[in-house]
C-alpha cells in the first residue's frame, strides 16, 4: 500500500507514464488504484509521430502492468517522509 | 446472473424426486411452468439442453391434463383483478406444510425487488425463503421468450395455475400446487418444500418455513390485517402497491396469454427494487436484515389465515384451480394481498432510518477495512504529507517571515512529524544565519572601536610596506595552561584501551537503520501522547519515552571511548548522508546533557568526519581535465558537505546557543588541542563550527542580557570563565594565524591550479555563475575572520589585519576594477568590509 | 557496532532497507539500468528513486552478424518510480 500512498499524494499533478512498449504519456494524474492502474487526464504523447493512433486520445486509462516507469516531479516528493513511511511498511511487513 | 444458473442447475435435479403422488402431479405442472422458464433462462445463457429437454416433457405431461382448463381460468383472472387474487389464493392456499413454502412465495412475490437485489450479491442463499422469490424473478424475465418458443403449449395448457404463477413468479406456482395437492397433506408437503428449496438451497428452506409458522400465528394475532383477510372473502386490494403490480401485470398480461404472464411479471420485478417501499435505496445489508426480520412476519400472516379458514375446503384436490373464483379463494387472495401489505407495512417502518450520508459513511468504512486494518499505517506516507501540506499552506497564509520560520524548524524545534526533508532548505540558511550574527557583532564592535586605535590599523593598510606583511610582529604569547577544557570528552580522551577497527559500511547501514526505526517508534509514541489530565498515563508514557530515548543514546555509541577506532563508531554514522539526516531528529528528543556530550564528542573528532578529512578539493578551472570517476567523487564530497551544513551545522548552532561561555571555551579547547585547526578550519564545515563558537562567545561576553529562549543560560559570564576563553582565543587565533589566508577558497584554488588554469581562474573565463558561488564560499570565511576580529584583542587585531593584508588589498582592488561584475564586485566589498567592519574599519578607508 | 553484526538481516529487502535514502544500482529488464536515491520500496521491488540516471545499453550488430562495440544511451530523470515487475536486482553503489 505505499506506493499506492505515494501515488495518491501525485493526484492531479503532472506526470509521465512509460510503458513498457516505450511509449510515454505525459498526462494529470487523475486517479489510482491499489494496482497502480492509472488515469490521466489531458495527455500528450512524447513521440506522436510514432504513435498516431494516440494523437486523438485526450485522457485515457493505463492498466498498472504495462507501466515501467512514472516520471514525476522532485518537488512533488518529500523524500524524508516517504522514506519513512518505507521504513514503517518493512516494520509492519515483518509482524 | 449466476443466480439462474445455479436456479436452473437445482431444478433439474428436484424435479424427478418431486413426482410421485397425485397431488405432485400438479406441482409437477407448475414446475413444468417454471422448468419452461428456467429452460428458456438456459437457451439464453447457453445452459444445458438436457435439463429442458427434461422439462418440457414433464411439463407437457402434467399440463396436458391439467393445463387447458388452468389457461382460461388464467385468462379470466386476468381479466378481473378478484379473479387473478382467486388464482393467488390457490396457490398460495395450500395446506399448512405446503402453506409455509406458498408463504415464502407470497413474501417473495411481495419482496420481489428485494430478492433480485440478493441474489444479485448472493446468488442463493438456502436460508432464506427470499432467495426462492429472487431465483424466480430471475428466472421468469429469462423465461419470458423462451416459453414463447417451446414451453408456452405446456404453460398454455396449464395456464390457470401458470399464468398466476408468472404474475406472481414462481412462489405462485409451488402454492397452486399446494392447492391441488393438499389432499395429502403429510406427502405432498415435503416434496414441494424440498422443491423450493431446491431452488434456494434445500436446507435452509424447512427451518424458515417452520419459524414462519410460528412467528405468523404470532403476528396474526398482532395485525389487524390478518384478521380480516382471513375472514373477509371479499376481493379488496387495500394495499396499493399491491394493488398497483396486479394492474400493470393484467394490463400486459392479457394480449398475450401464456408469454404475457411472464412478460408482466417481468417488468414488476424489474420495477420492483425502486418501486417497492420496503427496499427503497437502503444498504444491501440492511436489506437483508430487514427482510429477514420481515420475512417470518409476513409467513406468519398468511399462513395462519389459510389455515384457520379457507385452505381446509380449498385444499383438497385438483378443483380448486378450474373453479377459479371461489369464496375460499377470494379470502385467500385477500389474505395474501393482507400479507403482502403487512409486509410491506412492516418493512416500511424501516424506512429512511439510514439517511444516504449513513450509508455512505458505513460503505466507507466498510471499504477501510477492506483495505486496511490500520488506515494511517498503511497509507501513512500520504496521510502525512496531505497533512504537512496544509499546515504548509497555512504557514505561508500567515505570511511568517522566511528566515525565522525555516530557522527554527531547522533547528528541530516544535514542528512534529517524521519530515527531516524541511532541514534541508532550511539548512542553506544557516550559513546565511551565522553571518548575520556576526554582522551583527560586527556592527556592534564597530560602533565601539571606531574611535580607538583606527589610525595604526589605518596606517598598517594604507602603507602596504613590505617589511610589514613580510615580518610579523609574534604578539602572541601563548599559555600551555590554557590548553584543553576538562570536558567529558577529554576524559574519554584518556580510555585508549580498546582499539577496534572502524565500522564496515554495512554495519553502519545497518545501524544507522536501527536507530531510524527506533526514532520513527519514539515519534510515534510522542504522537501518541495520552491527555495531560490523565497523570498516570502521563508518567507511563514518560517512562516509555525514556526508555525509547535511552535506547537510541546507546545506539549512537556517543560513549563509546574516544580513541576506539578511527573514525570513531559515532562519527561514522555521520558520515552517511543518511546519517547527517537524521541528526536534526534526533537532537530534538535528547536531553540537554546528553547533546552537550554529543557535541564534545562530535568537536573532539571533526577532524575524522569525511566532509573534514576528506573535503572536496578546489574548483578546477578546466572541469574537462577530469576524469568521470574524478567528477563523480567531487560531486559526491560536495554533495555530502553541503548535506552536513544543511543538517548538522543547525543542530550544532542550536546546542552551542544553549552553552554558557565555559562550555564553548572548553569546546573550543578541545578542537584546538585534538585538531589542526588550521585543516579543519580550512573546510566549510570548520569554518563554520568555529564561526559558530566564536560568534556565541563574544555575544555571551558582550550581551549579559537575558536570552529570552533561554532565560536559565544568561547568567552573566564570571571573570574566570572570561578569562578561560581569552586564554583559548588566544592560542586558537595563534596556531591558525599562520594560514589565515589559506582559508580562502579562491587562494586555495589559485594554489592547486596548475598550467593554463591558473591564469584562467580569477579572471572572466569563470562563468558569472560559479564566480557568484566562489564569492558567496570567500564570504564564509570572511564572516570566519570577522569573527575573529570581534574577538581578538588590540594587538590580536593588528596581527590579523597584518595576516589578512594582502588578501584584503587584492579583494578591494579586485572589486573596484571594472572588468569585475557589478554583482561580484559588490559581493566582494560586502566580504571584506565583514571582516573590517569588526575592526572599525571600511573598505571605502583603503585607497 | 557488535550488534549490528549480529542482529540478523532476516531477509532479502532487509538488504535494500539498509540502502534506502542512498544510491542504489538496478538492473533491470530489457537491458536497462538505472542509478538513483533510493527514497522507497516494497515487497513486489517498486521503487521511487531521485537523482536518476537511466542507461539503456544496445549491442548492435553488423550486417555479417558480428556485435559492434556496446553502446549506451543515457538519460537523467529527477523522481522516478519503477514497477517492480521490471526489476532484475537492486545494490548499493560501489562506493
Amino acid at each position: 500500500m505505499l506506493i499506492f500512498s505515494f501515488f495518491k499524494t501525485l493526484t492531479d499533478q503532472v506526470i509521465t507514464v512509460e510503458l513498457k512498449n516505450d511509449l510515454s504519456i505525459t498526462g494529470t494524474l487523475k486517479s489510482v488504484d491499489q494496482f497502480l492502474n492509472i488515469r490521466l487526464d489531458n495527455i500528450s504523447v512524447e513521440d506522436p509521430e510514432r504513435h498516431p493512433h494516440m494523437m486523438a486520445v485526450k485522457n485515457t486509462f493505463i492498466r498498472g502492468s504495462v507501466v515501467r516507469y512514472v516520471r514525476m516531479s522532485a518537488k512533488s516528493v518529500d523524500t524524508t517522509l516517504l522514506e519513512d513511511a518505507t521504513r514503517r511498511e518493512a516494520k509492519e511487513g515483518k509482524k | 446472473m449466476s443466480g439462474f444458473f445455479g436456479f436452473d442447475a437445482a431444478l433439474p435435479e428436484r424435479r424427478p424426486g418431486q413426482p410421485g403422488g397425485g397431488g405432485e402431479s400438479a406441482r409437477h405442472q407448475f414446475s413444468g411452468f417454471q422448468a419452461s422458464n428456467t429452460d428458456e433462462t438456459f437457451a439464453l445463457s447457453g445452459a444445458g439442453e438436457e435439463e429442458d429437454l427434461a422439462v418440457y416433457t414433464w411439463g407437457e405431461g402434467m399440463g396436458g391434463g391439467l393445463l387447458e382448463g388452468g389457461d382460461e381460468l388464467n385468462d379470466e383472472t386476468f381479466g378481473d383483478v378478484g379473479e387473478i387474487s382467486n388464482t393467488f389464493q390457490f396457490s398460495s392456499q395450500p395446506a399448512q406444510q405446503p402453506a409455509k413454502p406458498s408463504y415464502g412465495h407470497n413474501q417473495s412475490t411481495g419482496r420481489g425487488p428485494i430478492a433480485s437485489t440478493q441474489s444479485r450479491y448472493k446468488p442463493k442463499v438456502a436460508a432464506d425463503p427470499f432467495a426462492f422469490s429472487e431465483d424466480d424473478f430471475y428466472s421468469r424475465p429469462a423465461a419470458k421468450k423462451p416459453a414463447a418458443k417451446g414451453p408456452s403449449r405446456p404453460k398454455a395448457q396449464t395456464a390457470q395455475s401458470g399464468s398466476v404463477e408468472g404474475l406472481w413468479n414462481k412462489p405462485a406456482l409451488p402454492s397452486p400446487a399446494w392447492g391441488t395437492a393438499p389432499s395429502s397433506m403429510s406427502k405432498p408437503t415435503p416434496p414441494p418444500a424440498a422443491s423450493y428449496s431446491a431452488y434456494p438451497s434445500a436446507p435452509s428452506g424447512p427451518p424458515g418455513h417452520i419459524k414462519t409458522l410460528e412467528e405468523i400465528e404470532a403476528e396474526m394475532s398482532q395485525l389487524d390485517v390478518t384478521g380480516p383477510s382471513a375472514k373477509s372473502l371479499t376481493g379488496q386490494p387495500k394495499v396499493l402497491s399491491l394493488e398497483e403490480i396486479e394492474k400493470q401485470m393484467m394490463e400486459s398480461m392479457e394480449p398475450p396469454r401464456q408469454p404475457t404472464p411472464q412478460q408482466y411479471v417481468a417488468p414488476p420485478r424489474e420495477a420492483t427494487p425502486t418501486t417497492v417501499p420496503g427496499l427503497p435505496g437502503s444498504g444491501y445489508g440492511t436489506q437483508k436484515a430487514l427482510l429477514d426480520s420481515m420475512f417470518p412476519e409476513l409467513g406468519q400472516g398468511s399462513i395462519p389465515t389459510q389455515r384457520a379458514g379457507p385452505f381446509p375446503p380449498g385444499p383438497e384436490g385438483v378443483p380448486p384451480p378450474p373453479s377459479g373464483p371461489s369464496p375460499d379463494e377470494i379470502a385467500r387472495m385477500e389474505a395474501i394481498h393482507n400479507r403482502i401489505s403487512a409486509k410491506i407495512e412492516s418493512m416500511a417502518q424501516h424506512n429512511n432510518l439510514m439517511g444516504s450520508s449513513d450509508k455512505d459513511f458505513i460503505t466507507r468504512i466498510q471499504l477501510s477495512q477492506l483495505a486496511t486494518a490500520d488506515p494511517y499505517t498503511s497509507d501513512f506516507y500520504a496521510q502525512v504529507f496531505s497533512a504537512l501540506k496544509r499546515s504548509r499552506i497555512a504557514a505561508e497564509g500567515q505570511g511568517e517571515g522566511p528566515t525565522v520560520v525555516p530557522v527554527a524548524a531547522g533547528l528541530g524545534l516544535g514542528v512534529g512529524g517524521p519530515v527531516g526533508n524541511r532541514f534541508g532548505k532550511m539548512g542553506s540558511n544557516t550559513m546565511q544565519k551565522l553571518s548575520t550574527q556576526v554582522k551583527k557583532l560586527v556592527e556592534n564592535r564597530a560602533q565601539h572601536q571606531k574611535v580607538m586605535n583606527t589610525a595604526a590599523l589605518q596606517g598598517a593598510l594604507g602603507r602596504v610596506t613590505r617589511g610589514n606583511a613580510a615580518a610579523p610582529r609574534p604578539v602572541l604569547a601563548i599559555p600551555t595552561s590554557n590548553k584543553p577544557e576538562h570536558r567529558a570528552a577529554s576524559h574519554l580522551n584518556e580510555q585508549t584501551g580498546i582499539h577496534r577497527a572502524a565500522l564496515t559500511r554495512k554495519q553502519i547501514m545497518f545501524a544507522l537503520e536501527e536507530l531510524y526505526d527506533a526514532v520513527l517508534e519514539l515519534e510515534q509514541m510522542r504522537r501518541e501522547a495520552p491527555p495531560p489530565t490523565a497523570m498516570e498515563e502521563i508518567e507511563v508514557w514518560h517512562a516509555r519515552c525514556q526508555a525509547r530515548v535511552d535506547n537510541i543514546w546507546r545506539r549512537l555509541m556517543v560513549m563509546e571511548p574516544l580513541d576506539v577506532s578511527n573514525p570513531h563508531p559515532f562519527i561514522s554514522l555521520l558520515n552517511p548522508i543518511k546519517g547527517q539526516r537524521l541528526f536534526p531528529r534526533l537532537l530534538r528528543h535528547l536531553p540537554h546533557n546528553q547533546s552537550i556530550t554529543m557535541l564534545s564528542l562530535l568537536i573532539a573528532t571533526y577532524p575524522q568526519l569525511d566532509v573534514v578529512a576528506r573535503a572536496p578539493p578546489p574548483p578546477v578551472a578546466d572541469a574537462s581535465l577530469l576524469t568521470k570517476a574524478d567528477r563523480l567523487d567531487r560531486a559526491k564530497r560536495e554533495a555530502e558537505t553541503d548535506n552536513f551544513l544543511h543538517c548538522i551545522i543547525p543542530g550544532v548552532d542550536m546546542i552551542i546557543n544553549r552553552c554558557g561561555l565555559g562550555l564553548v571555551a572548553g569546546m573550543l579547547a578541545i578542537s584546538a588541542q585534538r585538531s589542526e585547526v588550521w585543516k579543519v578550519a580550512s573546510t566549510r564545515p570548520g569554518v563554520a563550527l568555529y564561526t559558530a563558537l566564536l560568534s556565541k562567545a563574544q555575544s555571551l561576553i558582550r550581551a549579559p542580557a537575558p536570552d529570552p529562549l533561554n532565560p536559565q543560560q544568561s547568567h552573566s559570564p564570571d571573570p574566570a570563565e572570561i578569562d578561560q576563553w581569552s586564554k583559548t582565543f588566544t592560542y586558537f587565533l595563534h596556531v591558525l594565524l599562520p594560514h589565515l589566508p589559506e582559508l580562502f577558497p579562491s587562494s586555495v584554488a589559485q594554489k592547486a591550479a596548475f598550467g593554463p588554469g591558473a591564469y584562467l581562474l580569477g579572471g572572466d573565463s569563470i562563468g558569472e555563475r560559479e564566480a557568484v558561488e566562489m564569492e558567496r564560499r570567500e564570504a564564509e570565511v570572511w564572516g570566519f575572520a570577522a569573527a575573529l576580529a570581534v574577538n581578538a584583542a588590540e594587538e590580536e587585531q593588528t596581527s590579523l589585519v597584518a595576516a589578512l593584508r594582502e588578501k584584503i588589498l587584492h579583494t578591494v582592488q579586485a572589486a573596484r576594477n571594472p572588468a569585475t561584475g557589478p554583482i561580484r564586485s559588490e559581493i566582494k566589498l560586502r566580504n571584506v568590509n565583514m571582516f573590517l567592519n569588526g575592526l572599525g574599519l571600511d573598505a571605502a578607508m583603503i585607497e | 557496532m557488535d550488534d549490528a553484526t549480529n542482529t540478523g538481516i532476516s531477509e532479502p529487502l532487509d538488504l535494500v532497507k539498509l540502502s534506502l535514502g542512498e544510491r542504489v544500482f538496478i538492473k533491470l529488464r530489457g537491458d536497462r539500468t538505472v542509478t538513483g536515491v533510493l527514497h522507497a520500496y516494497d515487497a513486489h521491488m517498486n521503487v521511487v528513486l531521485s537523482q536518476v540516471e537511466e542507461t539503456i545499453h544496445f549491442v548492435d550488430v553488423t550486417e555479417e552478424g558480428n556485435p559492434l562495440p556496446p553502446r549506451a544511451e543515457r538519460r537523467n530523470v529527477e523522481m522516478l518510480f519503477v514497477r517492480g515487475d521490471g526489476v532484475i536486482l537492486i545494490s548499493p553503489t560501489q562506493q
